[in-house]
């Protein structure tokens, strides 16, 4: 056993502690796809408890090594490449409901639980969590929380930061730390929530996280609209503008899909107000000339639950955002850079996502470089429409040769200033967030 | 508590400053005269009153820059006022301070309707927003008591709520972007047009931070497209219980109201004796107000389920509206409550605990009995959906003591709704009112990572002192923390703050 693993296991017992060669190879290759060097850790630290966890950050921090937590290992890949960790740290270990208070849709949970396990309990309720994140199957909550990581029902409910009402988390000197509580409304103290949101494990490590959480609507209908782009952006532009509160609005481009480019629009809640809003989209589809599908029941739940498949762990995946406004341009722009990518857009807020198919390109430099001066392209777009283009997960040596962030802005200093006070001495994440943070 | 602090005297040169802030500024964009410095001495919490060395009134971004500067420079400490209707006392000032009053920046910047998002000044007045963009068919979602009179940076610095975020969210879920002046006087832009910009929430955390990491000079909103029909239902109950009941039944059909707001039978008939609204039945235990929208099948189906619910809890009678005007009067009494109260007594004393929402009717017993021990009736009107109280407690700051007592029994109420599970506030602040029951909530740890991000931003210590977290200067004794590791130590290194 070497230094670290034995003082590790001094402390929280040889249990909790796995030599690296023991990792499964599985997680062997989500650690080494988030870390830039070719040295693997020593060990995955597995505690049971919060408090564990606020041991193994504090002996970290008395050596000085530097830690990588890890959840379900589902999204590791995305961000940033760390430098030289020392030591994982895995929370699948903390993965209970700490309490669902039902008759107050709130729900406390251990980050390392995963989302299916805890939509289940939920569902028994008839409540949900309301997001939808990549690898659903596999995800733990505090991955999700960490990436911000959710899909098309942002529309409705807004995003992790919205929903997350409550945290505790272990600070990189071993000590847990809460801000929130358990109440939907409160604004006692700093929203270190909505900081911890999307950090990737660069300020502290999640140990509880309270949701407010939503009742599961009795009846749900999508359309599937379809027809050339100008009209899908005609269409896009007329709900947006429109009263029709649908609690999904994808712009999808997706050329194994029979509809090819289309609309997606999902509607929940009571009968008589989903067949309302339905009929409306039917007649703005028929205004503009378009193919319109309708799913109901089983196959409105099999639309979603395929979508939710279609982000794989082999491909380059960007995170993207622009003015809503922008979306047909970079819809087009997009196909014409990486002709065949799989792109997806939520209407309203102009986040989405952009994947393309890389296996053949890796083996060929002048594809290789074709493909950073597309991301350049794409990325400049979206920065000209007040967005962004984040590659999340792409090969390593990609990664390497570019900002995977895209960070434009002129606040980095602060977000330094922040960091330097939650990890002095960069030993959380080193290198994985924005500006190497 | 002492109300009004004592005038500290300092060496400073004020006017000198007032000479360099002039030059920064117009010479009526400073303010140094007494009578000019009066109005500025409290916000919404007059109880507290503390009068600023000079008062600024800056239009650009720019100029708030160079005060801040300037302040920076000179380590003077700073003030940010809005309107000044907050209720917690987040902009009341400090002894020899600066008082930078952002209420000449009042342009709306932008108006994107294809996208939804608005960019403004912060002094615009919350519903301005909602006018200027009403013609178009949208509405800015937050909508505080004060909507009339409290500006969108007072709204940012609070995380404001209001009767409608229940559905819609508070503040916090509405702004997208902002630009800030940062306690050093550089300028930085947070966020943006879209959301999750990549790097950290730094709109996310400077939203309800009460003034303490800097001031904003603009601010990205998002604009909603009005519900296509609206519908306020009016239930009265003959207990407190059955009220709490159908609270409880509406939300878990699966129904979320755009607002859903109790009142006791007090506050009813305080808000009838003043108003006379002549829609609150005067002998009911407690009323609902329950407001409905969106598509007009969607609105007319969930309007019948609620009647049921109504009927089915005990409700005596409905009364239903869906045309504006109708409305508008249903809401005038809840709207009008905290104004009635000022009407019906000298004073009155309004917190703004949060409990989980079950916990209703035992911790409206509480407080009663609370009311009851220390000799004061309590009001009671609050945001039922989401469990956010508004007690008010009756009093006359003229006789002695009375405000002392008062604030005694306020302190209760919030402990009672910390242990409970709650919050000591919903939307109204912690300012210079409730920093001292911050450690019944948080541990001295939560506290001192809280001020990681106060010291990241505000190194010296000058934008807001005192605001928020107690300190053995504002709280001494009462300032206990529960798990009493190392305070006394964390608490010396906050004074600075």
């Amino acid at each position: 056993m070497n230094k670290i693993a034995a003082l590790l296991s001094d402390a929280i017992g040889s249990d909790g502690i796995q030599l690296w060669d023991a990792v499964e190879p599985r997680q062997q290759l989500q650690v080494m796809s988030a870390i830039a060097t070719e040295a693997p850790p020593a060990c995955v630290a597995l505690p049971n408890t919060s408090d564990q966890l606020g041991q193994v950050m504090a002996i970290a921090a008395q050596h000085g090594w530097r830690i990588m937590p890890m959840g379900q290992g589902s999204k590791l890949g995305w961000g940033g490449l760390a430098h030289g960790i020392d030591i994982v740290i895995s929370t699948a270990r903390l993965n209970r409901i700490v309490e669902h208070a039902v008759g107050d849709y709130t729900v406390t949970v251990e980050p390392g639980l995963k989302i299916t396990a805890l939509q289940q309990v939920l569902a028994e309720q008839q409540q949900s969590l309301a997001i939808d994140p990549a690898f659903d199957q596999l995800a733990s909550v505090g991955g999700v929380v960490a990436t911000a990581d959710t899909g098309s029902l942002r529309q409705r409910y807004g995003g992790l930061r919205d929903m997350l009402i409550g945290v505790q988390f272990a600070r990189y000197d071993g000590e847990l730390a809460r801000a929130g509580g358990r109440v939907v409304k409160n604004v006692a103290g700093y929203d270190l929530m909505k900081l911890l949101t999307g950090s990737y494990g660069s300020l502290g490590i999640l140990s509880e996280l309270t949701f407010r959480l939503y009742p599961v609507q009795r009846c749900s209908r999508s359309l599937l609209l379809s027809a050339g782009l100008q009209a899908i952006e005609a269409a896009t532009a007329e709900v947006r503008l429109s009263g029709l509160t649908p609690v999904a609005m994808d712009v999808v481009v997706d050329r194994t899909a029979a509809e090819g480019t289309s609309l997606v629009a999902r509607f929940q809640g009571i009968e008589a107000g989903v067949e309302e809003q339905t009929e409306r989209l039917k007649k703005i589809a028929t205004t503009h000339g378009m193919a319109c599908k309708q799913l109901d029941g089983e196959a409105d739940e099999a639309y979603w639950r395929q979508s939710a498949q279609a982000i794989r762990a082999d491909t380059l995946l960007c995170k993207v955002g622009l003015r809503p406004s922008g979306i047909p341009w970079l819809i087009e722009l997009a196909d014409m850079v990486f002709p065949g990518a799989q792109v997806r857009l939520y209407g309203s807020s102009g986040l989405g996502w952009i994947q393309v198919e890389i296996a053949e390109r890796l083996t060929d430099e002048r594809l290789e470089n074709e493909l950073l001066a597309g991301l350049a392209k794409v990325r400049s777009h979206c920065q000209k429409n007040a967005g962004f283009l984040t590659v999340l997960q792409a090969p390593k040596a990609v990664k390497a040769k570019l900002d995977v962030w895209g960070y434009e802005g002129n606040a980095l200093d602060v977000m330094k200033a922040i960091k330097e006070k939650f990890d002095p001495n960069n030993q959380l994440s080193p290198g994985r967030f924005v500006g190497g943070l | 508590m002492v109300a009004v602090a004592a005038v500290s005297k300092t060496s400073r040169d004020w006017r000198g400053v007032v000479r360099s802030l002039e030059k920064l500024l117009s010479a009526n964009q400073v303010m140094r005269r007494k009578e000019e410095l009066l109005v500025y001495e409290c916000d919404g919490l007059t109880s507290y009153r503390e009068r600023p060395a000079v008062v600024t009134l800056p239009k650009t971004t720019e100029e708030v820059a160079a005060v801040v500067k300037l302040c920076h420079e000179q380590n003077i400490p700073f003030v940010t006022r809005g309107a000044g209707t907050g209720l917690s006392g987040g902009a009341l000032p400090v002894a020899e301070c600066v008082l930078i009053v952002t209420t000449c920046m009042q342009q709306i910047l932008d108006i994107d309707y294809d996208n939804q998002r608005v960019v403004v000044q912060p002094g615009v007045i919350n519903n301005w927003i909602t006018q200027a963009v009403s013609g178009a068919g949208f509405y800015y979602a937050p909508d505080p008591s004060s909507q009339l009179a409290c500006s969108i940076g007072g709204n940012v610095a609070e995380n404001s709520g209001g009767v409608h975020c229940l559905k819609y969210g508070v503040t916090t879920n509405h702004v997208l972007g902002l630009k800030v002046v940062l306690p050093d006087g550089e300028t930085v832009d947070i966020g943006g047009a879209v959301p999750e910009m990549p790097g950290y929430d730094l709109t996310g955390i400077f939203v309800g931070s009460e003034g303490t990491l800097g001031i904003v000079t603009e601010v990205t909103l998002r604009i909603l497209k009005v519900p296509e029909a609206v519908q306020v239902i009016l239930a009265d109950f003959t207990s407190v219980e059955a009220a709490g009941e159908t609270v409880s039944d509406i939300i878990s059909a699966g129904i979320i109201p755009a607002g859903l707001e109790m009142m006791d039978n007090f506050s009813l008939n305080a808000v009838e004796d003043v108003v006379a609204t002549n829609c609150y039945p005067r002998d009911a235990v407690a009323i609902l107000l329950i407001e409905i929208d969106g598509a007009a099948a969607e609105v007319a189906a969930s309007a019948k389920q609620i009647a049921a619910m109504c009927y089915k809890n005990g409700a005596r009678q409905l009364t239903h509206a869906t045309d504006v005007q109708e409305r508008l009067r249903l809401w005038k009494g809840r709207k009008a409550a905290f104004a009635a109260m000022g009407k019906l007594s000298p004073d009155y004393y309004v917190q703004d605990g949060v409990i989980p929402r079950t916990r209703l009717p035992e911790v409206l017993q509480q407080i009663e009995a609370l009311g009851a021990k220390h000799g004061y009736r309590v009001a009671n009107v609050f945001h039922a959906g989401d469990g956010n109280l508004h007690p008010l407690i009756l009093y006359n700051n003229n006789i002695p003591g009375q405000l002392e007592e008062v604030e005694a029994l306020g302190g209760d109420i919030l402990k009672l709704c910390v242990s409970v599970g709650g919050s000591i506030s919903g939307e109204h602040g912690i300012g210079a009112d409730k920093r001292c029951y911050m450690p019944n909530m948080f541990s001295a740890t939560d506290l001192e990572t809280m001020q990681w991000v106060r010291g990241a931003l505000n190194k010296k210590g000058l934008a807001n002192p005192t605001k928020i977290f107690p300190t053995p200067k504002t709280c001494g004794e009462s300032a206990q923390f529960g798990n009493g590791k190392g305070v006394s130590e964390r608490l010396e290194g906050l004074e600075n703050f």
